[in-house]
């Protein structure tokens, strides 16, 4: 039996070696082009207190979700700071009640931008207020954070991106409620601990060389097999000019069911509710996908569903910023998209933030 | 406890050193404390519903012993009632409200019947089967009762094969658990090359066509025929590789450990007929029903009207067993029928004198594919969610093949979607694994022959691909649901 375990520790050292090298001399951002990948908890969600290994300060060259790695690549040098529970915050503008606090996905994130870009930095300049960014999380579940029910600010906004509205999702049900204190442990040597055994889980180097091996694979077939000069990953496609990439199953809501929408204003209506009831202000905000913008470089129809959805949801009172029309305007005259991104640019998020300080 | 999780790749390591640190005596123990873990991990409190049922059959299988004549069948009778009540309760109820409900609405009166919420337990229907076949076997006498309880529960619980099978024989596992084990180190290789495999079927393969599968199925009625027609024949790879991926890993599991499980499946898809297709297609359920319903209901010596009844009905309960659906028994049916069909039809027989004639061959590859096609088309009634939904892709499939002729064949080849490399590299893994199935003894004996070097040289390529192209968003696997 000796015998077995000497050769099976053999037989296993160069992957042995290799976890090693990712987990305890490689970088924690070696195996990703985007530091939300690098941070992103996996695991230990609730133990760790938010969506990113908290206390980190990331200094990263990052790339698209479209475009890494292919011609269009444009890449950035960016900042990413992480507070003690989680969130992309400076933790030196933390207070204990915040003026405005943004619930969202993605785009509050300030996917692709640098820590001063994002949408609560920016809103918090404009307006001189304490802002904050309560994201990628739903609203179902910031309505459960302890944190916020016992301080709640005095406007939460709905920023959600028009990819993510996800329509058929209900309104969380009293009997549902589970409110969470969500506190990272304090203890450094345990907080690092959990942080070590989530990306022991996370394989980072696996799932990476995976990638790798397969886009190789499949550039070398568009390549020598259908002769495409120009690599493009497989989710994306090229605008009409060449210039600007589009993820090929963006969602622009086309055709909405009469169900749809009513569940989706049941859901609004209950958000208000909750958050009037503590009273405060609730704003829904909408972010429409870069097809919808740009939809003549795709091209598509103009897709006016997310439209038709504002139009909908104001009927019944909640207070809704509709951001198209001001896109559609200055779309032209400055680029409001990161072009091998699907997330907005600094100018982008710099007019959404000018957008919103005009309603609150 | 899934075995392609993350937990399985601690949980097996940690039970087997601490299997062969352990004395001999507190193994089994020890593999019924692992098991008890392995199921509670689903859902904790079904535990004590699968402890109910062995503490019934234990109690069954030494009262059907001892007794009398009289009193076997009594106890046999309870040991059958109570699984097959647990059995219809958690699986059959809901499906058998909804049409009775149906059956009242369609006459007028409206009734509700109580739906039963609580989830299925998870290998409800294999280890239930695994249970009687010991309380059978005592009561035809095959086997003497087991009179430990902790060994009978390992019996039923024992890890490896408690979720999706091999459903094991009490003549075959039981004594097993009797004899003592000693590390064998060409043994334990076996079993790690096994579940190297295993893995391999699941993620590799099994995985990376379920996705043109679902695509397709989820939604017939958007779908084209040729997507239809090919998603049919992924899906006959899927749901092999799929459920040999969780035998083999299975069969792996437990020879490292020491033990023997029935072999589930041998080469099924190159069968040249339906009757040696379920020889080697779920051989343990198979076999099951052979042993269980078929021969003491008198199997082939009875008349040949009773026998037809007899297979319609073993097919057709063979189809419920997979689930709660009309699409089930409609593919128990179409099999049972093709069966009988079989039976009665004339056909040339295959002469083994002559394996290197060509026409034996040609004959041979006719037969195969001819099978093969067969299946395909009962498992269109498998894989649907509604008989609606596979009404619609017959439909569709039908309407390509009625316009298929010489002249468009090249149009239909043109709508093969070959532009879609993950497609191409589907089909190639797919027939792959086909082929190492179909030569897995030889290529197993191959590898045995060559220096060291040479095999892990194999193990590191085969290991490199699995990296390469797994699917790393786990599926469950198919057979979970039954």
């Amino acid at each position: 039996m000796k015998k077995f375990y000497l050769k099976l520790f053999i037989f296993l050292l160069p992957f042995l070696t290799l976890y090693f090298l990712e987990l305890f001399v490689l970088p924690i951002d070696y195996f990703s082009f985007r530091c939300w990948e690098c941070l992103k908890t996996n695991y230990f969600v609730n133990l760790l207190g938010g969506p990113f290994y908290p206390n980190i300060n990331l200094n990263k060259l990052e790339e698209g979700d479209l475009g890494a790695r292919t011609k269009w690549s444009k890449k950035r040098r960016v900042n990413w700071v992480t507070d003690s529970y989680g969130f992309r915050f400076d933790e030196n503008r933390k207070v204990s009640k915040y003026d405005i606090v943004i619930v969202g996905d993605s785009f509050v994130v300030g996917t692709g931008l640098d820590q001063v870009e994002m949408l609560d930095n920016q809103l918090s300049i404009l307006t001189g207020k304490s802002v904050y960014p309560y994201a990628p999380y739903t609203f179902n579940e910031f309505m459960e954070d302890e944190r916020f029910i016992k301080n709640m600010p005095k406007t939460v906004v709905y920023a959600v991106s028009e990819a993510h509205i996800k329509l058929e999702e209900n309104f969380l049900p009293k009997n549902y409620y589970r409110p969470i204190l969500r506190i990272p442990p304090q203890n450094v040597i345990v907080l690092n601990g959990l942080i070590f055994i989530d990306r022991v889980i996370k394989q980072s180097m696996l799932h990476c060389s995976q990638a790798r091996i397969q886009e190789y694979f499949f550039m070398a077939y568009k390549k020598y097999v259908r002769n495409e000069k120009n690599y493009i990953r497989n989710s994306a496609i090229v605008s009409s000019d060449g210039g600007i990439l589009f993820h090929k199953y963006e969602f622009n809501y086309p055709n909405i069911s009469k169900e749809k929408i009513t569940i989706f204003k049941k859901r609004l209506l209950g958000y208000k509710s909750f958050i009037e009831n503590m009273g405060s202000k609730f704003i829904v905000m909408p972010i429409p996908s870069k097809s919808t913008i740009y939809y003549e470089k795709v091209p598509i129809p103009y897709p006016d569903g997310l439209s038709k959805l504002t139009n909908h949801v104001s009927e019944i009172g909640i207070n809704i910023v509709d951001v198209i029309p001001y896109f559609m305007n200055i779309k032209n005259k400055k680029i409001i998209y990161q072009t091998d991104d699907t997330h907005l640019n600094k100018y982008g998020v710099f007019y959404m933030a000018k957008i919103l300080s005009v309603h609150l | 406890m899934v075995f392609t999780s993350l937990q399985y790749v601690f949980f097996f390591p940690f039970v087997f050193i601490t299997y062969y640190l352990l004395p001999y005596n507190k193994r089994n123990f020890f593999l019924l404390i692992c098991s008890c873990y392995f199921y509670a991990v689903f859902i904790p409190k079904y535990i004590f519903l699968i402890l109910f049922l062995i503490i019934i059959d234990y109690l069954s299988g030494i009262l059907i012993e001892d007794g009398s004549s009289l009193f076997k069948k009594l106890y046999l009778s309870i040991s059958l009632i109570s699984n097959f009540s647990v059995l219809i309760f958690f699986k059959y109820f809901n499906f058998i409200a909804l049409n009775i409900e149906y059956i009242f609405n369609y006459f007028g009166l409206n009734i509700k019947i109580y739906n039963n919420h609580y989830p299925l337990p998870l290998g409800l229907s294999f280890f239930i089967f695994q249970s009687l076949s010991y309380t059978f076997d005592v009561y035809y006498g095959k086997i003497k009762a087991e009179r430990t309880l902790w060994v009978y529960a390992l019996y039923v619980m024992y890890f490896p094969q408690l979720v999706a099978g091999p459903i094991e024989r009490s003549t075959n596992l039981l004594p097993q658990f009797r004899k003592k084990k000693i590390f064998n180190y060409r043994r334990a290789i076996d079993g790690l090359r096994l579940i190297l495999w295993g893995f391999f079927q699941k993620l590799v393969i099994a995985d990376r066509i379920s996705v043109y599968v679902n695509s397709a199925y989820n939604s017939p009625s958007s779908s084209d025929g040729i997507s239809l027609i090919f998603a049919t024949i992924f899906f006959s790879f899927q749901i092999f590789f799929d459920f040999s991926a969780y035998s083999t890993i299975a069969i792996g599991t437990a020879r490292v450990l020491g033990f023997n499980l029935m072999r589930n499946f041998r080469s099924p898809y190159f069968s040249k007929s339906l009757t040696e297709f379920w020889r080697y297609w779920h051989i343990s359920l198979s076999t099951w029903f052979r042993d269980y319903v078929y021969f003491p209901i008198g199997g082939n010596k009875i008349s040949n009207v009773k026998w037809i009844t007899l297979i319609i009905f073993i097919f057709i309960i063979s189809g419920i067993w997979h689930g709660a659906n009309w699409t089930f028994m409609l593919w128990g049916l179409f099999h049972g029928v093709l069966l009988i069909l079989e039976k009665f039809s004339p056909s040339i027989p295959l002469k083994t004198d002559s394996a290197n004639n060509l026409t034996f061959n040609v004959l041979k590859l006719l037969r195969i594919s001819r099978t093969f096609i067969l299946v395909c088309i009962g498992w269109i009634f498998f894989r649907s969610q509604t008989i609606g939904d596979a009404i619609v892709i017959f439909s569709k499939i039908k309407s390509v093949l009625i316009n298929l002729d010489l002249a468009n064949v090249h149009l239909f080849l043109n709508s093969i979607p070959t532009s879609h490399p993950e497609f191409i590299l589907a089909l190639i893994i797919s027939l792959s694994g086909l082929a190492i199935d179909l030569f897995s003894t030889k290529i197993n004996q191959l590898i045995n022959k060559q220096c060291i070097l040479v095999r892990w040289s194999i193990y590191y390529a085969v290991i490199f691909f699995f990296i390469s192209f797994a699917s790393f968003h786990s599926n469950d696997f198919i057979y979970f649901q039954f």
